[in-house]
C-alpha cells in the first residue's frame, strides 16, 4: 500500500509530464498556424478538392490540439483538488 | 524557377513543417503521465477523483491523424498538378525538454519492468540478454527485437511474434525495453485489430452471441505464454470486442501492464486461430485499415444493382429492390 506522500509524489510527477506535454502542444499549435497561413498563400484561389481536404484536416488538427489543452487544464485542476483532499 | 516549381517548393516546406513530431512527442509524454496516474488509481478507492489525461492523449492521436490526412491531401494536389514534391521526412517523435522531476524516468521504467517481470517470471534486471532464447538465433523477428520498439505498433509486432513462438524471454525483453510510454500504447493499437480478427473468425462483425466462441479461441494463448497474467484484463478486452458488458470479478480495475500484455497476446491468439503467422500481421493491419473503404465500395455496388433493379417492369421484384435500397440509402 503506497503512503500519502508517495501518491502525492506520483501525481506531482504526472502533472509535470502533463505540463511538458502542454508546452509541446502550444509549440505545435504555433507551427500549425504558420502551416495554415503558408498553405493559404501558396494555393490561394484554388478550388481543388484536395486543397479543401488539406485545409479541413489542418483545421481539425487545430481544434483537436485546443481540445487537448482544455483537457489537460481540467486534469491539472482535478489533480490539485485531489491532492488537497489527501 | 518556374511558378509551378515555386508552388511545389512552398507546398513541400508546408507539408514537411507540419508539427507531427511535436504532437506524437507530446502524446508520449501524456501517456507517461497516464501511466503514473494509473498507479495512483490502482491504490485509490475514489477512482472518479483521480485526474484522467487519457482523453487529452486521445485528442493528440486524433490531431496526428488529421495532420497525416493533410499531408496526403497536399501530396494528392501536387500529383494532380503533375508536380513531384518528393518523399516525406521520417516520423520520429520530437524530444521534449524535461523539467526537473521528483520521479526520474528510471523509476517509472522500474515500476513497468517490475510488473512485466511478475508476469513473465524473469527478473526485472534481465534486459537485453537474448542468449539462451530458444528462437532468437536466425529469427527475423528476434533480430528486430534487439533494439527497443520505438512505437506501439512495432512493439505489438514483436510481442505477437514472441507469443506465437511461445518465447517468454523475448516477450519479456520486448516489453521491458519498450518502457511504459510505448508499452501502454498496446492497449490502444490492439482493439481495432482484435475486432477485425474476431470478425474474420466468426464471419461477420463480432456480436454478443459470438463472445463464447471468441473467448474459447483467443484465451488459451494467455495460459500458454503468461500463466501469471490475471484473466480479468483479457476477459474485459474480449467482452468489449464483442460489444458485451465486461464482468469484473473484483472491484479493482485491471493493472495497466496486464491490459497492455493481454492485448498483445489476444492479437497473437486470434492470428493463430485465423491460420496467420506473425509475418502476416502487417497484412492484417492493412486489411483492417482498408476494411471501411471496401465496405463502402460494396455498399455502393449493392445500391447500384438495386437501382438497376428499379428499371425492371415486374412490380414484385421492383418492390423488393426498393425495400433493399432503403437501408443502403440511409
Amino acid at each position: 500500500m503506497a503512503s500519502v506522500a508517495e501518491v502525492k509524489a506520483a501525481i506531482d510527477a504526472a502533472m509535470l509530464h502533463v505540463q511538458e506535454g502542454q508546452l509541446a502542444v502550444r509549440s505545435a499549435n504555433e507551427q500549425l498556424g504558420e502551416a495554415q497561413l503558408n498553405l493559404a498563400t501558396a494555393i490561394d484561389g484554388s478550388g481543388h478538392q484536395s486543397v479543401q481536404a488539406a485545409q479541413a484536416a489542418l483545421a481539425q488538427a487545430a481544434s483537436e490540439l485546443q481540445e487537448c489543452l482544455t483537457a489537460t487544464l481540467v486534469a491539472i485542476d482535478q489533480a490539485e483538488t485531489y491532492i488537497a483532499t489527501l | 524557377m518556374s511558378l509551378i516549381q515555386e508552388i511545389a517548393d512552398r507546398l513541400r516546406s508546408t507539408r514537411d513543417g507540419l508539427p507531427l513530431a511535436e504532437v506524437t512527442g507530446a502524446a508520449a509524454r501524456l501517456r507517461t503521465a497516464q501511466w503514473l496516474l494509473a498507479g495512483v488509481m490502482h491504490e485509490s478507492s475514489r477512482l472518479d477523483a483521480v485526474p484522467d489525461v487519457g482523453l487529452a492523449a486521445g485528442r493528440l492521436d486524433h490531431a496526428a491523424a488529421a495532420l497525416r490526412m493533410a499531408q496526403d491531401a497536399i501530396d494528392a494536389y501536387c500529383h494532380a498538378l503533375g508536380m513531384a514534391i518528393g518523399g516525406r521526412p521520417a516520423e520520429v517523435p520530437a524530444a521534449i525538454p524535461v523539467q526537473h522531476s521528483t520521479h526520474t524516468g528510471a523509476q517509472l521504467h522500474d515500476r513497468w519492468s517490475q510488473r512485466v517481470a511478475f508476469l513473465t517470471g524473469f527478473l526485472a534486471a534481465e534486459r537485453g540478454d537474448m542468449t539462451g532464447s530458444k528462437s532468437a538465433a536466425g529469427s527475423k523477428s528476434a533480430a528486430g527485437s534487439s533494439s527497443p520498439a520505438s512505437s506501439s505498433s512495432t512493439l505489438l509486432a514483436l510481442c505477437v511474434a514472441a507469443s506465437l513462438d511461445r518465447d517468454v524471454k523475448r516477450l519479456h525483453h520486448a516489453l521491458t525495453a519498450a518502457g511504459p510510454a510505448v508499452g501502454l500504447g498496446l492497449s490502444a493499437v490492439a482493439p481495432p485489430l482484435l475486432h477485425h480478427l474476431a470478425g474474420e473468425l466468426v464471419g461477420h462483425p463480432p456480436r454478443l452471441e459470438d463472445l463464447a466462441r471468441v473467448r474459447r479461441t483467443a484465451l488459451p494463448i494467455l495460459a500458454e505464454v503468461l500463466p501469471a497474467l490475471p484473466g480479468d484484463a483479457a476477459e474485459e478486452i474480449i467482452a468489449r470486442v464483442c460489444h458485451a458488458q465486461p464482468q469484473r470479478r473484483t472491484a479493482q480495475a485491471a493493472h495497466p501492464v496486464d491490459i497492455a500484455a493481454a492485448s498483445a497476446l489476444l492479437v497473437a491468439g486470434l492470428l493463430r486461430a485465423n491460420k496467420y503467422t506473425a509475418d502476416d500481421l502487417s497484412k492484417v493491419v492493412d486489411q483492417q485499415r482498408d476494411a471501411p473503404i471496401e465496405e463502402e465500395h460494396r455498399a455502393q455496388e449493392r445500391a447500384k444493382s438495386h437501382r438497376a433493379a428499379l428499371r425492371i417492369t415486374d412490380n414484385a421484384r421492383r418492390r423488393s429492390a426498393v425495400d433493399q435500397l432503403r437501408p443502403a440509402a440511409q
